[in-house]
């Protein structure tokens, strides 16, 4: 047979298996918890390994063998990532380079490697708790072992050793397995210290089937392997044998004290056993199977017409597997007890009850509703003018209030785990940067409301990518600047006169403000001639289209700038500051309202239809008469101290008629973003604390409208969108023009 | 599998040539079946046996019951290595009883 | 006297990974492209143990497995299914077939050793 055209195949793989292990091994030095390189590299190894057995490698499979017992530890975190750690590994690769070259040159290694090699597997069997001179012993051990097998086999089938329990089924012949296949294949797994082949089931010649398998085993069976490697070597005929694996007592020890040391998380019993190799998974679903049976039995009435025993409730699965003999008794002790700590710890450490939001939400309506209506009662009590009634309606209005803001607290989430999520960003960004940047985050248990911590992750991490990509310096220009190499990314919550502050901060560069201005000068943002305060400079990032990225990287230019990041907050009532020092770093700080769900609403009407206005969006009010009135109608637009303010008749947006056009009206100038608009309204009615309530799907498409609210008198009022009016209004001004003009003529 | 029998008058000798496997159990066993029916003592000559498996070694073990039973004697002789194999994997011998000759390689 | 395995894929790779794994670890193998190339490659002689893929042109593992259980000299003989993922349906109609042993590809040349090692050692 030719195999020279498989193993081009294996040298090529083995080649890019080591470059890759390398490269992993070098990352490994600047992040040394990344699991994803470690098993990068345990594959690597791994697969060498395997491919190299395939093909019969014994150099190759015995060193890497070695190499991978050790990294297995390492990703189970036994074994800690140190530079020695590391520098041994890559020694290792080395060696594994020349043995597969050495193979592929037909050639054997030479001395000085071949020594090389031993004083590694040396250092790895120091790693792994070996003794490191197991070839020298190897004579000793051999003679040894005889003795002791002759000498004590009683002492042997005690406590030591495995005791299996097997009882094949009648059909396993037939579908071509023996059991003896099973046994000898256990022997690889250890040693059979004691059999005694089974015949009990074996009928009398007459009945006996000879095709059908009568034979069972009692088997004491010494070996490292772990139950579930034991239960695997009848994996092919589990489904039709009795198969019992009872741990010598040194395992049932360490079976205790893994159980003892089992996470938090781990809270079902059978998971507990599963996790602390005392129970293999196939024993636990033979369990559950189990006491599912005995509930639905306990159900029905029995085969013999007997009652059933009323009600009674499925056995404990712990006493199922105990009975099964799955797992001694001492072992599900030991995990009922941890599971009575864990949840002992559990109840006092969080009285938490979970849920569901849209139950919160129709409370949260409900309340809503309730102000409303507490307000009319106070509306009547005003009118009426009985001191009792009113003193009795300020009381009510008084706990009203109270029940609102416990109520809207209810909706408040802690921001931590969605600055968690960073810390992930923040390391595969800058490996891909080449920057060492570590995230630093406080506050993490501020409280902000559910929706408003939905929306906040897409601009935080546009922040922080921002900072990460343009705020940080590359490492040499930190150290020229006698700054630490390590850089910092800041984020930070924390509640301040009714709103919440969002910190993104890092200690870079600072915003270069001469080439800020530079670039809003190219791009037209602002005239040349145009003297602006350094503040009025670091604003201008949160222009339309500016990006001062030289090269656009991968990260931040994604097309997006940071005026839409100002957007969304301001989308979600926030805003943003800038704050930046040269040299020394940048801070963006964003300030949200606690809560999304009541605002402080600015009550506008239309002959007797109330609308109602963000209070938060209007920059001021105008009365419109006269002369300018006319003018305005024609042009559709308002000349405000020389600039051109659009201007939007809510009139017309919600086609309301009226008899009596209004003498006078108001304009009520509004700003999102760095664009005003003025809309046209018939009176100004005040502010006003509105609660929202969202619309219908029926109105979800709805343009201009983003809400209503009941006011105190019952009647309803629209919240009006002003991001949308204001669309509205700078894109539509020529055909309320023509349809103004249409009108007129 | 093929079975030879032989008879010196006082003892029944079946001779197993090939494989004693679950691919010949229900051949062996009405051969067996069938000689076991003449209630004589039974010899079955195991040299010629390449391989065995468990289903060979229930037939055996089931014989040797049915011939005691019916009082007579049943005995293994001149086991093969592939039998031997067997008998030391399932720790046999003291079941069945009979002088093994254990070639030397195999100790 | 090595053991004699048939390896029947449609894919020749993977027929080819598996054969030189068994090869490697000492068992003769031969190779069947599909169920009813296996069946005329069943001529009567020893085989210890089948590998067979569920899904082949011209004849299925499974109706394979069905027709090998007819001749004599197969009736009992091993077999390992390879399935893709966890085809449970497929499964139990195998196993009424007469395929015990099931291996979920892909899987490592170890495992499958290790898988063929339970049903007979080289």
């Amino acid at each position: 047979m030719n195999l020279e055209p498989a193993l081009e195949a294996f040298f090529a793989e083995a080649d890019e298996l080591l470059t890759r292990m390398e490269e992993s091994l070098l990352g490994l030095e600047s992040a040394p918890d990344d699991s994803e390189l470690i098993n990068d590299i345990f594959r690597a190894a791994h697969t060498i390994k395997g491919t190299a057995g395939v093909f019969g490698f014994d150099d190759v499979v015995r060193f890497t063998h070695e190499v991978e017992s050790v990294l297995d530890r390492v990703r189970d975190g036994e074994i800690a990532v140190t530079p020695d750690v590391i520098g041994l590994f890559l020694r290792n690769k080395d060696h594994i380079g020349a043995l597969v070259r050495a193979v592929a040159e037909k050639t054997d290694i030479d001395d000085a490697q071949r020594a090389d090699g031993e004083t590694q597997l040396a250092e790895l069997r120091v790693l792994l708790g070996k003794p490191a001179a197991v070839p020298a012993a190897t004579g000793l051990v051999a003679a040894d072992k005889p003795a002791v097998g002759a000498s004590a086999p009683d002492m042997e089938s005690g406590s030591g050793n495995w005791h299996l329990s097997l009882r094949f089924g009648t059909d396993v012949l037939r579908g071509g397995m023996d059991p003896l296949s099973f046994l000898r294949y256990l022997r690889t797994l250890g040693d059979i210290v004691h059999l005694t082949t089974v015949i009990e089931a074996l009928p009398n010649w007459l009945k006996l089937d000879p095709e059908s398998c009568y034979l069972g085993f009692e088997i004491d069976f010494r070996s490292d392997a772990s139950k579930a490697e034991i239960e695997g070597v009848f994996e092919f005929v589990r489904d039709e044998c009795v198969l019992h694996i009872v741990p010598p007592h040194a395992q049932v020890s360490e079976y205790i004290s893994v159980i003892r040391a089992l996470p938090e998380d781990v809270t079902m019993l059978g998971e507990m056993l599963v996790a602390s190799g005392a129970l293999t998974r196939a024993e636990l679903e033979r369990g559950l199977a189990l006491q599912a049976g005995a509930a639905s039995a306990a159900v029905e009435p029995t085969a013999e017409g007997e009652q059933p025993a009323a009600a009674v409730a499925p056995p404990p699965l712990g006493e199922i597997l105990v009975e099964t003999g799955a797992v001694s008794p001492g072992v599900v002790d030991a995990a009922l007890t941890r599971q009575k700590q864990v949840k002992d710890a559990k109840a006092q450490e969080a009285r938490s009850l979970r849920i569901d939001a849209d139950k919160l939400d129709q409370l949260i309506e409900l309340v809503g509703e309730l102000v409303v209506a507490s307000a009319g009662v106070q509306n009547v009590a005003q009118m009426l003018a009985q001191s009792q009634l009113t003193e009795a309606s300020e009381v009510l209005s008084r706990l009203v209030e109270e029940v609102r803001d416990q109520a809207l607290s209810l909706r408040m989430v802690q921001i931590g785990a969605t600055f968690q999520r960073f810390q992930r960003v923040v390391r595969d960004v800058s490996r891909d940067l080449g920057k060492d940047i570590e995230l630093q985050i406080s506050g993490a248990d501020t409280e902000l409301d559910k929706t408003v911590v939905e929306r906040i992750g897409d601009p935080l991490m546009h922040l922080v990518r921002n900072s990460m990509d343009h705020g940080i310096e590359p490492t040499e220009v930190r150290i020229a600047a006698g700054k630490s190499a390590r850089a910092k990314v800041m984020l930070n919550a924390y509640h301040e006169a009714g709103s919440i502050v969002i910190d993104v901060a890092d200690d870079g560069g600072g915003l270069n403000r001469a080439k800020i201005l530079r670039k809003a000068i190219e791009r037209g943002l602002v005239p040349e001639e145009n003297q602006l305060s350094d503040r009025e400079i670091d604003r201008l990032i949160f222009e339309p289209g500016f990006s001062t990225a030289d090269a656009v990287s991968n990260l931040s230019g994604r097309g997006v700038g940071m005026d839409v990041v100002r957007r969304d907050i301001e989308a979600l009532r926030g805003t943003v500051e800038i704050d930046t020092e040269p040299g020394k770093g940048t801070r963006i700080r964003i300030r949200l309202p606690l809560t999304l769900a009541i605002i402080d609403g600015f009550r506008v009407g239309i002959d007797k239809a109330s609308f109602v206005l963000p209070v938060d969006m209007i920059v001021e009010c105008v009365e419109l008469a006269g002369a300018t009135r006319d003018a305005a109608r024609i042009r559709g637009y308002l000349d405000m101290r020389g600039e051109v303010l659009p201007l939007l008749w809510l009139r017309q947006v919600f086609d309301i008629h009226s008899d009596a056009p209004p003498r006078r009206e108001n304009v009520v100038v509004v700003q999102f973003g760095q664009t005003k608009a003025g809309i046209v309204v018939d009176h100004l009615m005040g502010e006003h604390q509105t609660v929202i309530r969202p619309l219908g799907k029926l109105f979800s498409s709805l343009r201009g409208v983003s809400g209503s609210t009941i006011l105190g008198s019952g009647e309803i009022a629209l919240i009006l969108d002003v991001a949308g009016l204001m669309k509205m209004a700078v894109s539509g001004t020529t055909v309320s023009q023509a349809e103004l003009a249409g009108s007129a003529g | 599998m093929e079975i030879e029998r032989s008879d010196d008058g006082a003892t029944v000798e079946l001779a197993m040539i090939g494989e004693l496997t679950i691919f010949g159990a229900a051949e062996t066993y009405g051969m067996l079946t069938r000689v076991l029916s003449e209630k004589r003592d039974l010899r079955i000559h195991l040299g010629r046996v390449t391989e065995i498996d468990s289903s060979g070694v229930q037939i055996l073990l089931a014989a040797k019951r049915a011939a005691e039973k019916q009082g007579h004697a049943f005995s293994l002789v001149a086991h093969s290595e592939a039998v031997l194999e067997v008998m030391d994997l399932m720790q046999l011998s003291p079941v069945f009883g009979d002088p093994v000759v254990v070639p030397a390689q195999a100790a | 006297m090595a053991k004699t395995i048939m390896v029947v894929d449609d894919s020749s790779s993977l027929r080819q990974v598996v054969s030189l794994a068994l090869k490697s670890a000492g068992y003769d193998v031969f190779e069947a492209a599909d169920g009813k190339d296996a069946l005329s490659k069943l001529t009567g002689q020893k085989v210890h143990l089948v590998i067979s893929d569920v899904n082949m042109p011209n004849m299925d593992g499974i109706t394979f497995v069905k027709e090998m259980r007819k001749l004599a000299a197969y009736k009992f003989t091993p077999v390992i299914m390879l399935t893709t993922e966890n085809q449970e349906s497929k499964k139990a109609e195998g196993q009424a077939a007469g395929a015990k042993a099931w291996m979920v590809k892909p899987f490592k040349p170890d495992q499958m050793l290790m898988a063929v090692s339970k049903l007979c050692l080289p």
